[in-house]
């Protein structure tokens, strides 16, 4: 095909002259090739204002080198490697051995060194409705989200408990309270949770709800919360089960 | 790990939350490469198939088009279901019997199909547009924003208005050749064209 790059894009532009104008738009519809190219000449104007989506590609290709590609399913090693690498790593495992025997079977963990090693506090991403659907007790919530997204916890812990009949409120007023220290507050926000069984925050309840009994030395009641997540298929079985080794 | 509930994901990802969507690699990559794998794919197909899901569910959450009516898991794996399956058929010819491994919802909207076309589309001319002279992205970003003529001019230090329209002709056309040289757009525009005239054979 003749090269109709320049004519093309001043018709993109609406920069052509009327008599132009009219063989281009004829041109369009007798010709399915010339239609073709006009349409492509669009098309990738289109594609690269879609800056966001470029971003994104280049996000996720990133995420995936360093989250799947590069965690080492299969190592290849070429002989000799491999049983130096053997011997290495049998090594490691005895010094590792005798340094897991000397820091966690001699020397248990602190009830408030565990709770700062496990804790973490949860994040609250804006949930937002579409604007017509907004009720007050919405605007409420969002407004303690926020808050207690900017750390502002004593105003969140307010807001939450202007709608403490949304489970949610309660959740996040949970984790307000610890990280105010209230922790008897805390958990009784956490018990609440629980209590309505069936949720989407019992899980979390459960968890945090041991983290503060670990940090009011209520020890006995930790060691019984855990042992029952450690038992269940909750997401914290792990970390439940990892606690349980290192309390007393 | 951080663990998120499903409608914090759905929001994550509209707003390209970085913690969200590794969370959402971490999480079900696997159960997608298996799946994938399954039914005759390969590493380059599940890393594809994976992008253009996301890619998909991030546009559908800023369109307000995405509501769950079953788990996160469920949903996202019965898009890149339909995805491969879409692959298969291009690949192989007609419906496929695919080997499942998870449960998964009917998408029933055409709506995934057709964004996953012009999205792979775009995913071609973005990669050359990227490939083109540092000279030639920034014209062309240029005009794509409607900067004045004279501006652009200034900007990139030519010697008058016409010049830099002229450069904004060449770097087009350098693009557009690029693009039409690129063989998997060429697959693309031809698989196209069989199914037009398999659907004017049929009727």
């Amino acid at each position: 095909m003749k090269n109709y790059t320049e004519i093309i894009e001043k018709y993109i532009d609406v920069e052509l002259e009327s008599d132009e104008l009219e063989w281009f738009e004829n041109e369009i519809k007798s010709n399915p090739e010339f239609k073709n190219e006009v349409s492509l000449h669009k098309e990738i104007d289109v594609a690269l204002r879609e800056r966001d989506v470029i971003v994104l590609r280049k996000q996720l290709d990133k995420i995936q080198r360093s989250a799947i590609d590069e965690k080492p399913e299969k190592s290849i090693f070429h002989k000799r490697v491999y049983y130096l690498a053997a011997a290495a790593s049998l090594a490691i495992l005895i010094a590792l051995g005798s340094l897991y025997y000397i820091l966690f079977l001699s020397k248990p963990y602190s009830n408030d060194q565990l709770y700062s090693m496990f804790y973490n506090r949860d994040k609250a991403v804006m949930i937002v409705r579409s604007a017509n659907q907004t009720t007050s007790s919405d605007e409420v919530l969002l407004k303690a989200l926020q808050s207690y997204e900017q750390k502002d916890y004593n105003q969140a812990i307010s807001l939450f408990n202007q709608i403490s009949d949304k489970l949610i409120a309660r959740y996040f007023a949970g984790i307000s309270y610890m990280e105010t220290a209230n922790y008897d507050d805390a958990i009784a926000s956490f018990k609440s949770i629980i209590d309505q069984k069936d949720n989407l925050f019992i899980e979390q309840a459960e968890w945090y709800l041991g983290l503060c009994y670990l940090k009011t030395n209520a020890t006995d009641k930790a060691i019984v919360q855990f042992k029952s997540i450690a038992s269940s298929n909750s997401f914290y079985k792990t970390k439940a089960t990892n606690i349980l080794k290192n309390v007393k | 790990m951080m663990h998120y509930m499903d409608e914090s994901i759905v929001e994550g990802m509209r707003l390209r939350d970085n913690d969200v969507i590794q969370y959402v690699y971490k999480s079900h990559y696997p159960t997608i490469k298996y799946f994938v794998k399954l039914n005759n794919g390969d590493e380059e197909d599940v890393k594809d198939i994976f992008q253009e899901a996301i890619i998909i569910i991030y546009k559908k959450a800023n369109n307000n088009e995405l509501k769950l009516d079953c788990s996160f898991k469920t949903y996202l794996y019965s898009i890149c279901r339909n995805l491969w399956l879409k692959e298969l058929e291009k690949r192989r010819g007609r419906n496929l019997e695919v080997k499942d491994s998870e449960e998964f919802v009917n998408i029933s909207d055409n709506s995934v199909e057709e964004m996953y076309e012009q999205n792979i589309r775009y995913k071609i001319f973005q990669q050359h547009a990227s490939q083109l002279s540092e000279d030639c992205q920034k014209v062309l970003r240029l005009f794509l924003d409607k900067v004045p003529l004279k501006e652009i001019a200034r900007i990139m230090g030519y010697a008058g208005e016409k010049y830099a329209k002229k450069r904004k002709f060449q770097c087009k056309e350098k693009l557009v050749e690029n693009i039409k040289a690129d063989a998997n757009y060429q697959r693309l525009v031809s698989k196209n064209v069989n199914n037009e005239n398999i659907k004017q054979v049929t009727t």
